[in-house]
């Protein structure tokens, strides 16, 4: 019996030391002036309007859901996809195609999660020979992996989403708390 | 199977539940064996030692403590600072090697009050850098070392705050954001301009108006630490 | 109860293994954005240069992993160089290991660059003015023409050969580029 309570103290030990490899760390230029621009934050200053706040959180987020694909009907990975709230466009939020929400890689799917609720609309944006703003290698290794792509930026336009549709035109999107909304389904203008 | 063993075998396998948890695009990831995987801390808060010399001449532990404050506010999430533990040594290019071994599983904020460790890294002149170490396998982070550049002195072009914030989300697993890509001064043809005091603490550069709007984090900020770390 | 020891002991070797072997870092950094023309006027130097060749090793003192890169100086714009210079910087794969970063520039074998250069390090290595923009990758179009690819920020192209104001920021003719740019320094 004291050997076998000896072997458990060993194994319990080892495993103890295995988990500690994992978990460490638990214990343990010149610019222009523009007048126009708001006063910065002071440290500590949460008041920030375009925020969501505990209450929306509390009630819930909604996801924005489709893909994106060129002319030809080939699927697009690492395009930048930005969700832009239509009432205060200073909500914006956004990831890259390539990944579904399910958080697996699938060719040209994208997905936009914890939206706070409102009104969208939903823009592409190719991320090479653009800007150093847009340099790829600013980004993820993913982005850098995606197709290197030459497309104008565009909204997603609903029903009249083609290759050869007004890259302004938009159709909004409505996100609710804890709704998904599947079939932003984007085609290139190229 | 005995009971007893049971909180024995979660601990073994914790770490790799912890994948299915870990998400979002804006997070630093790799490829292992064809598997798409993102990088996570296995545990919150995290505890650092910190440099015990000044930063931009100034008390560094505060804006790191200030830092620290700005990601803790965030609603939904569990506090991502632990400790503070300030060493008493100052951190310099002629110590870094010793002082700041790597895979140790400490967690350091390195003050580079010249610039020069970054310059010996290869990196002079950025800002900040945050360096983890992680599984390859599950994503989870086992070591952070952050560099924050005192050189370049804070004020609106380059804010020492703003930047350690910002590093600091890398070492949570949080990579660039392009959000702000398509802003005035940044000469970029685009729809949707985002206002400079919205532009989300993860632009990889100084946040071109007044780079101290990078003191407060923005929903696309809010949006990974959720979807990593939140309910 | 012996083959539920045995299999919990060999479970656990597996995670340590695991733990060990499978390690890998990463560093990302936030950067002021500077233009083209402003990077070259505070550059210790501008050269056109070819890659030679780029291999990592392990820093024995760190253990950090560095890449070092070698060029071949084709052209000095502005500073004294010899005919090669090698960059040092940090991250790569060394067997097993790795430190993996979307910032470490990647360079391939007679790659044409445009390098803007800031002082040598305390290791006596040439550093990058910027990593977003130091680095201007040259190429060549269909006609043989060399052009530079990166998008150009801040610099008014001048047409080398007319002296007039040639159109653009994008595939800048690299003669055009290249006088435009004496022009700021």
């Amino acid at each position: 019996m004291i050997k076998t309570k000896k072997i458990n103290f060993l194994i319990l030990i080892m495993m103890l030391f295995s988990f500690s490899m994992i978990v460490a760390c638990d214990s343990g230029s010149n610019r222009e002036t523009d007048p126009d621009i708001p006063t910065p934050p002071i440290v500590g200053d949460d008041d920030d309007d375009d925020f969501m706040d505990d209450s929306q959180l509390l009630t819930g987020t909604g996801i924005i859901r489709g893909s994106v694909v060129s002319s030809t009907g080939t699927p697009l990975n690492g395009v930048h996809v930005r969700a832009v709230n239509i009432d205060d466009t200073d909500i914006q939020m956004s990831s890259f195609s390539g990944i579904d929400s399910d958080l697996e890689l699938e060719d040209g799917a994208f997905s936009i999660q914890n939206l706070p609720p409102g009104t969208y609309r939903v823009v592409i944006e190719k991320m090479d020979d653009r800007s150093s703003a847009f340099d790829p290698d600013r980004y993820s290794l993913f982005v850098i992996a995606g197709t290197n792509v030459n497309f104008p930026d565009e909204y997603w336009n609903g029903a009249d989403e083609s290759d050869e549709d007004d890259p302004s035109d938009f159709e909004p999107i409505v996100v609710s708390n804890g709704s998904t909304v599947n079939g932003i389904d984007i085609i290139t203008n190229n | 199977m005995n009971i007893r063993y049971l909180p024995i075998l979660m601990i073994m396998l914790s770490p790799f539940v912890a994948i299915q948890n870990s998400s979002a695009y804006h997070n630093l990831n790799n490829i292992f064996e064809s598997t798409f995987v993102f990088r996570s801390l296995p545990g919150m808060p995290v505890n650092f030692e910190v440099d015990g010399g000044t930063l931009g001449g100034g008390n560094g532990l505060t804006i790191v403590q200030d830092a620290c404050d700005e990601w803790d506010g965030l609603p939904n999430v569990p506090n991502f600072c632990g400790n503070l533990n300030q060493l008493e040594t100052d951190i310099t290019s002629s110590n870094f090697d010793s002082i700041v071994p790597q895979n140790d599983g400490v967690n350091t904020i390195v003050f580079d009050e010249n610039g020069s460790i970054l310059a010996d890294l290869g990196v002079p002149g950025v800002l900040g850098l945050g360096l983890t170490t992680f599984n390859t396998a599950s994503g989870l982070i086992t070591d952070i070392t952050i560099l924050i550049n005192g050189s370049i002195p804070s004020s609106a072009s380059a804010d020492l705050l703003a930047t350690v914030i910002h590093e600091m989300g890398h070492t949570w697993g949080f990579a660039h954001v392009p959000i702000g890509g398509i802003n005035t001064t940044n000469s970029v043809d685009g729809f949707d301009r985002i206002s400079p005091s919205a532009i989300p603490t993860m632009y990889p550069f100084a946040i071109p108006q007044d780079d101290r709007f990078g003191r407060t984090l923005e929903n696309d900020d809010l949006g990974a630490a959720l979807l990593n770390y939140g309910p | 109860m012996k083959q539920l020891f045995k299999t919990t002991v060999l479970l656990t070797l597996f995670f340590t293994s695991i733990s060990i072997v499978n390690s890998e870092e990463s560093f990302a950094l936030k950067e002021i954005r500077s233009t083209t023309a402003n990077l070259a006027r505070s550059a210790d130097g501008v050269v056109l240069a070819n890659c030679v060749k780029s291999e990592a090793r392990i820093d024995e003192e760190t253990g950090l992993i560095f890449t070092y890169t070698t060029f071949k100086v084709d052209e000095k714009l502005k500073g004294e160089y010899g005919d090669e210079i090698v960059l040092r910087i940090v991250g790569g794969t060394v067997g097993d290991k790795t430190i993996s970063s979307p910032f470490l520039p990647r360079f391939t074998q007679n790659e044409d660059v445009i390098l803007i250069l800031g002082p040598n390090n305390t290791r006596g290595y040439p550093v990058l003015k910027s990593l977003s923009g130091g680095i201007l990758r040259v190429e060549t179009d269909d006609t043989g023409v060399k052009y530079v690819k990166t998008p150009v920020d801040g610099l008014e192209i001048i047409d080398s050969k007319t002296n007039q104001r040639a159109a653009g920021r994008d595939k800048v003719n690299l003669d055009n580029f290249i006088y435009s740019l004496n022009e700021v320094m």
